[in-house]
């Protein structure tokens, strides 16, 4: 009943669409609980509810540092971070308390949000590799390097495709009218399979 | 004793399976028919025995036999009977018995069209497809017997079935998608065959052309299909995530759709030889990497089977299957090479080329995004996550270059296009296309740049394919005098493959268009009281009524679960729009797990779309997701268009009429 109480105050808070940067940020994390897809992309059980009410309240024009606090510590003490088997909190909830005071301000930025739960979660966290560091540049990288490889192989076959009509066109009919050494060897298989 | 019968004859198409393997190499060795004759005959054999087994299975499912283990972890007495089809495949031990079953009718299939043609390459495909199948028999007989009894005995009640997979599109998806995938094996095997018996002009692909068309159109479907199954089942409003599982059944399409537009090179202009044997062979090993990742437990996925030890001989069997192919494709790369020839790069050779190298690079892609947490846990120790975003990132780029491509193609002559012809070809297309863009952007304030990306390449390749049409219909009409509507029919017969395809490519469009819409996606969380009005957007939304169903009060509608149902009734712009019933399910027979059904009410602009978080049957409140997705109908639109381009190119009423006179 308590927990449904909590479940209509919020959602009554939340009857208009989600901002941008709300909906933004739910596609940048995943969901902690099973990974299963992003907080954007996965149905509403305690936890990412919780995390999505916390988005709103941080992103929201209307700044309420105590509320924030309040649906932090109900988030994550022990009621609020049952079974997150993929991405559980890193920390205990003093340190995420402490933590918070830290970063916590007025209209604070989309990098400064994520940073916050990359830092509760781990790095797992993140929907996305980020795009420093040695593995943040092989996972990036590597697609850019596949389409490189892949045009210079293209454009190789190409080239040499064309100097060989060019090289042809410029032996003269005699050998453009030749038949094609496929030809050629396929009447070799069949007149040695015929023992001639 | 149906069960009994079953495990027998699985036992015995194992027999008969290296029988027919054994006599088959004997025949190699010493060319007696007889052997040749014996070999597919027990190939038939099995194959037939494996069909039997299944059949006994799903009777076993169906009359709810609970001593054998497979039934009893996913039938119970619940269960509506439909859906106890669906047990078939919700399970590892069923599921590779379905894989059998489907392979098994494919090799039937293969026996009686080619026994008495094709004569070289005919046993060496009965060797290759028997191999495949001795694979997954080893697996069913020795691994995951989907006999097992339980070991106490019956019991009362099974477990049902996953909540998740009682939807009318997972009583198809699954079926399509081993369609689609087991289709494959067969141009493989023909592949193997031309390779070992150097026949390696085009035969071997006319022979297969209709089993890939085929095979790619199915899993076509199974994909849209399972991707329409999220989007009304999940209920988190999209219908793509990237998850390993939908990635496995992306790769091979993207490798299986290269191939057929590559195959077209070979068979006008003999060239691409290596490079078609190379397609349709990571295409097969990509159907059974797709089936290894939903059974090795590799990758996390809610779409993936629980891990077995089955994965280590999945791995192997990938292994033998890349080691087999790059041996074979090395010792035979002379008779492969093709002296291939061109005057320009601007031809429609190398637009072939390039779309071929663009699919194949998304692949490998898809491939290195899905691995990649595995990799760099491997090399770093860290496991990283790659979702949607980095997939989304990565992808649409890409996605957006094929299509250009899509449009760009036609339009070069083979050999060599003129700068005049370009010219020609490209400025009405053009002018068409930026006139669009600009038109979305001022005129549907559309001002981010993939939807406007999307208008204007849409619009270039839809003008590309009606300008190539109204040619086609003024020539005709000036060879035979014959009305628009004739001289457009007539244009289609007579070269089905090629305008098939152009339909196709219209599919592919409006999907395309479908995407574009998730740019300008709307969700909110809302929660209403009995008698409340909320507004969004240009929808009001009034909650009307609630009540509660259960298995005794709909004993038919119901017989597995109970439902708390809140209904909306909606209005768009002041107008009456909709009455939506909104669901949220109880499975009495998997310990009441909860399900949202989603309500949705679908127009070519956009979906309503509602779930419901929870509803309090004491007050009457309830808690709902909506979300206002635009422009989804076309990606289910574009799949039908796409249906009955691939039925033109694949001649079916040519093969109905010649079947029936």
């Amino acid at each position: 009943m308590k927990k449904m109480l909590w479940l209509f105050l919020i959602t009554a808070l939340l009857g208009q669409f989600k901002s941008d940067a709300q909906k933004a940020i739910e596609q940048t994390l995943m969901a902690p609980c099973c990974g299963g897809g992003t907080l954007a992309e996965h149905d509403d059980n305690q936890h990412t509810f919780n995390m999505k009410r916390i988005l709103a309240a941080l992103t929201a024009d209307e700044f309420d540092a105590e509320h924030i606090r309040n649906l932090f510590n109900e988030t994550y003490s022990n009621n609020g971070i049952y079974r997150l088997h993929f991405a559980p909190a890193i920390h205990p909830l003093a340190e995420i308390k402490s933590h918070l005071e830290e970063v916590l301000h007025p209209q604070m930025t989309q990098a400064e949000i994520i940073d916050l739960f990359a830092w509760i979660h781990g790095d797992v966290i993140m929907s996305a590799p980020r795009s420093g560091g040695f593995q943040g540049f092989m996972a990036w990288r590597t697609p850019l390097l596949i389409l490189f490889i892949g045009l210079i192989i293209i454009l190789t076959i190409l080239r040499v495709m064309i100097r060989r009509s060019v090289a042809e066109t410029a032996d003269g009919p005699e050998r453009q009218s030749r038949p094609d050494s496929s030809l050629e060897q396929k009447i070799a298989q069949e007149m040695e399979k015929l023992n001639l | 004793m149906t069960a009994t019968l079953g495990n027998s004859l699985l036992q015995l198409a194992l027999a008969f399976n290296v029988f027919s393997l054994c006599a088959m190499a004997f025949y190699l060795q010493n060319s007696d028919h007889r052997l040749a004759q014996a070999s597919w005959r027990a190939q038939a054999a099995a194959s037939l025995f494996i069909l039997v087994s299944t059949l006994a299975l799903l009777h076993e499912l169906l009359v709810s036999n609970f001593t054998l283990q497979y039934v009893a972890r996913y039938s119970s007495a619940e269960t509506p009977f439909i859906y106890k089809f669906g047990g078939l495949w919700a399970g590892m031990e069923g599921s590779l018995l379905f894989w059998l079953a489907v392979q098994s009718a494919f090799i039937l299939l293969v026996i009686v069209q080619n026994r008495y043609r094709n004569r070289q390459l005919f046993p060496w495909v009965v060797i290759t497809l028997g191999v495949i199948q001795l694979f997954f028999l080893v697996m069913s007989n020795f691994f995951e017997n989907p006999f097992a009894p339980m070991p106490s005995g019956a019991i009362s009640n099974g477990m049902g079935l996953n909540p998740l997979l009682q939807h009318p599109a997972m009583l198809a998806h699954p079926p399509m998608l081993y369609i689609g995938f087991i289709g494959f094996s067969i141009p493989f095997a023909f592949a193997v065959a031309a390779m070992m018996t150097r026949q390696l002009d085009s035969i071997w692909i006319r022979t297969t052309r209709r089993w890939t068309l085929t095979s790619w159109l199915f899993l076509t479907i199974s994909i849209i299909m399972g991707a329409k199954w999220a989007y009304v089942e999940l209920g988190w409003g999209g219908y793509w995530a990237w998850d390993p599982v939908e990635n496995a059944s992306l790769m091979p399409w993207l490798t299986g759709t290269a191939y057929l537009h590559s195959i077209l090179i070979q068979e006008k202009k003999n060239m691409l030889r290596i490079w078609n044997m190379v397609l349709i062979m990571l295409t097969f090993t990509l159907t059974i990497f797709g089936t290894y990742i939903t059974r090795s437990g590799v990758v996390s996925s809610i779409h993936a089977f629980a891990a077995t030890k089955l994965g280590v001989w999945f791995f192997m069997f990938i292994l033998f299957i890349i080691v087999f192919n790059t041996v074979m494709l090395f010792i035979r790369r002379h008779d492969l090479a093709s002296q291939n020839r061109l005057e320009s790069f601007v031809s429609r050779e190398s637009g072939f080329m390039f779309n071929n190298m663009l699919f194949v690079a998304m692949m490998l892609t898809v491939l290195w995004g899905t691995m990649y947490p595995l990799i760099s846990e491997g090399i770093t120790g860290v496991q990283i996550t790659v979702g949607s975003p980095y997939f989304n990132t990565v992808m649409i780029p890409l996605g957006l270059l094929i299509l250009a491509l899509t449009g760009i193609g036609p339009l070069l002559a083979w050999r060599r296009t003129t700068t005049r012809s370009l010219i020609r070809n490209f400025m009405l297309p053009l002018l068409l296309a930026t006139a669009a863009t600009i038109l979305g952007a001022v005129g549907f304030h559309i001002l981010l740049i993939y939807p406007l990306m999307t208008i204007f390449l849409v619009t270039f390749v839809a003008a590309t394919i009606f300008i190539e049409l109204l040619r086609g219909i003024q020539a005709r009409r000036r060879l035979t005098g014959q009305n628009a509507f004739h001289a457009l029919f007539g244009l289609v017969h007579r070269n089905r493959s090629r305008y098939g395809g152009y339909v196709v490519h219209l599919g592919i469009l409006m999907m395309f268009i479908g995407f574009a819409g998730k740019a300008y996606d709307k969700e909110a969380d809302i929660a209403m009281n009995l008698g409340d009005i909320k507004t969004f957007g240009i929808y009001d939304m009034a909650y009307t009524e609630y009540w509660m169903e259960t298995a005794n009060t709909h004993p038919v509608e119901r017989p597995n679960h109970a439902a708390k149902i809140a209904r909306l009734e909606v209005k768009k712009n002041g107008q009456a729009f909709t009455d939506l019933n909104v669901e949220k399910r109880f499975y009495t027979d998997q310990n009441n797990q909860p399900q949202s059904e989603v309500a949705v009410k679908s127009t070519l602009w956009e979906d309503f779309y509602v779930v419901m978080g929870a509803l309090d049957m004491e007050t009457g409140r309830a808690t709902l997701k909506v979300r206002i997705n635009p422009l989804v109908s076309w990606v289910w639109l574009g799949t039908f268009v796409l249906l009955i381009g691939t039925l033109i190119s694949l001649k079916v009423d040519a093969i109905l009429w010649r079947k029936s006179s």
